[in-house]
């Protein structure tokens, strides 16, 4: 998959270019139905960049014990 | 007794009076019936009723009951299965086109829990495309309106299971919650709602949302109720990757020990921050009542609230994307236009967004684990309005427009999202009539604590006696 920018912008080009490589054909006219969905998660992504979480380690390990350790 | 007597009564009362042989599963079987016939045609709960073999398992459990042959308090007792439960033989659709011709070969663990119990399915109920709306809208096969008033919405994404039990249907059915999904539907429409502690109840056999956040859970009338179901349901399953192995335990144990000595914590921010003048009144008093019955009620710090919606939007996305790629892909025209683009967006997150997302997700649990430490539950509203209107896509609170869907959801996904055991209990009305949900969180796996405190506060009041005039 390309690069997901960092910046404030997913641009057009970059988004159909990751939608090809998605699966989606890109001249399909559903995709400027789709492209604002992707920015809106592209802007929960930059979100939840600024919350710290140095030292911590990804919650994969869906079980939790009785003590809720995970 | 009468047709509607016998469909106004709570599991318990109805399992008492089937275990004294007062009243038989045959009786109890055709009083649910006769009360969809009436009653379903102004609400639309169900999608695939099954009277015939609903009729047939309650006459073998009548035979064993009679042979002395007695299950428990779920003997013969009926309930809904909303439609995303794997039913062997029984069309399970998950409210899509997609999955319109899917018959599963095998019950799922829950279903087949509570057939062990003798509980007798009377067949399967709406909800919204994959479950994938708080709202409970359908556009392939109907919305389910709210019994309370039906111009207005049952709530989602188990809209039929709500709206069949408050409409007398039924007296419990089960829902799935992954934002909010038993909770929400329960509060909307004037009934209880427990999402599990994550791991308590298999998710094998459900169709997956989202598999990290799925919570298999029951829609009742009283919170009793809820304990009995949870009884019936629970345990270990290998076949469940996320199945917890805590032992056995009865949810009943701390129903009638009151509220003295519980800790109440109350978080401050966020969740009270856009809120509907009538919801926050009935919840604020909701919490007076419980600390006039001797709980302790302290305000708690928690400004990490605010970090879930967007912790738990990239990780819904990109794990139903990657449940549904293959269908979508191919099929992407038979979903629900909203439904499809907001599955289809998680398709361009990265792994890497999505570790970050877990990592935001656990130091977001720890924060939550610190600000409870000294309390046994947080009291919070279900949902910050009440049930919406049909169509009804913003809402104005002070002024300010918000979206509904993502409203609706402020108060439950952030519980959702770390697994916690979370119980809706209904705590008003308001002014239009519309009923008011409370809800109390626990630590994980103290569901039990959560239902003593929930049951302390449903028997010292009646909000839950109420009931919708359907005639």
């Amino acid at each position: 998959m390309a690069a997901q920018p960092e910046g404030p912008e997913l641009s057009k080009e970059l988004f159909i270019a990751m939608a090809e490589q998605v699966g989606f054909d890109p001249a399909d006219p559903h995709l400027d139905d789709l492209y604002p969905e992707v920015l809106a998660r592209f802007t929960m992504i930059r979100n939840i960049q600024q919350v710290d979480v140095s030292g911590v380690d990804p919650a994969v390990h869906y079980g939790l014990t009785p003590t809720g350790e995970a | 007794m009468t047709e509607r007597v016998l469909t106004d009564l709570s599991i318990a009362e109805l399992g008492a009076l089937i275990k004294a042989k007062e009243v038989s599963p045959v009786e109890a079987v055709e009083a649910s019936i006769q009360r969809t016939d009436a009653t379903d045609p102004k609400i639309g709960a169900f999608i695939t009723p099954t009277p015939e073999p609903a009729r047939a398992a309650a006459k073998v459990a009548e035979q064993e009951i009679m042979a002395g042959r007695y299950r428990g308090q779920l003997h013969g007792v009926p309930f809904a299965l909303k439609d995303l439960y794997w039913t062997k033989g029984v069309r399970t659709a998950s409210g899509s086109r997609v999955d319109s011709d899917f018959v599963p070969v095998e019950d799922g663990t829950v279903v087949s829990r509570l057939y062990e119990a003798g509980a007798i399915s009377m067949g399967k109920v709406h909800l919204s495309e994959f479950a994938f709306d708080g709202l409970g809208v359908n556009q392939h096969y109907g919305t389910p309106r709210n019994p309370w008033n039906t111009n207005h919405v049952a709530g989602g994404s188990s809209s039929g299971s709500a709206s069949s039990v408050a409409a007398g249907m039924v007296p419990f059915a089960m829902g799935t919650d992954t934002g909010g999904s038993v909770r929400l539907p329960a509060s909307f429409c004037g009934i209880t709602g427990h999402k599990p502690s994550f791991g308590l109840v298999s998710r094998h056999g459900v169709t997956p949302l989202s598999w990290s956040m799925d919570h298999p859970g029951p829609l009742v009338r009283t919170v009793e109720d809820a304990a009995l179901v949870m009884n019936a349901i629970t345990g270990h399953d290998p076949r469940d990757a996320s199945s917890a192995d805590i032992g056995a335990r009865d949810f009943t144990r701390y129903l009638g020990k009151g509220a003295q000595g519980i800790r109440v914590g109350v978080p401050q921010e966020f969740i009270w921050d856009i809120i509907d003048p009538e919801v926050k009144a009935a919840v604020e008093a909701a919490i007076q009542h419980l600390e006039s019955l001797g709980a302790t009620v302290t305000p708690i710090a928690l400004p990490e609230l605010s970090h879930a919606g967007p912790i738990f939007g990239l990780t819904i996305a990109s794990e139903a994307a990657t449940y549904h790629r293959e269908k979508i892909l191919a099929h992407g025209d038979l979903y629900d236009p909203s439904i499809r683009i907001r599955i289809e967006g998680g398709l361009f997150i990265s792994a890497a967004a999505y570790l970050h997302a877990q990592r935001a997700r656990e130091a977001y649990r720890r924060a939550v684990a610190t600000a409870m430490a000294d309390v046994d539950v947080l009291a919070v509203p279900t949902v910050v309005v009440p049930s919406p209107a049909v169509g009804q896509d913003r809402v104005t609170m002070n002024g300010v427009e918000h979206p509904l869907r993502l409203t609706i959801l402020r108060a439950s996904q952030p519980f959702s999202l770390i697994g916690l055991p979370a119980m809706s209990v209904p705590c008003g009305f308001t002014n239009g009539g519309l009923p008011i949900g409370m809800q109390l969180v626990g630590k994980p796996f103290t569901d039990d604590v959560v239902m003593g405190a929930a049951n302390a506060y449903q028997q010292s009041t009646e909000w839950h006696l109420r009931k919708p005039r359907l005639d």
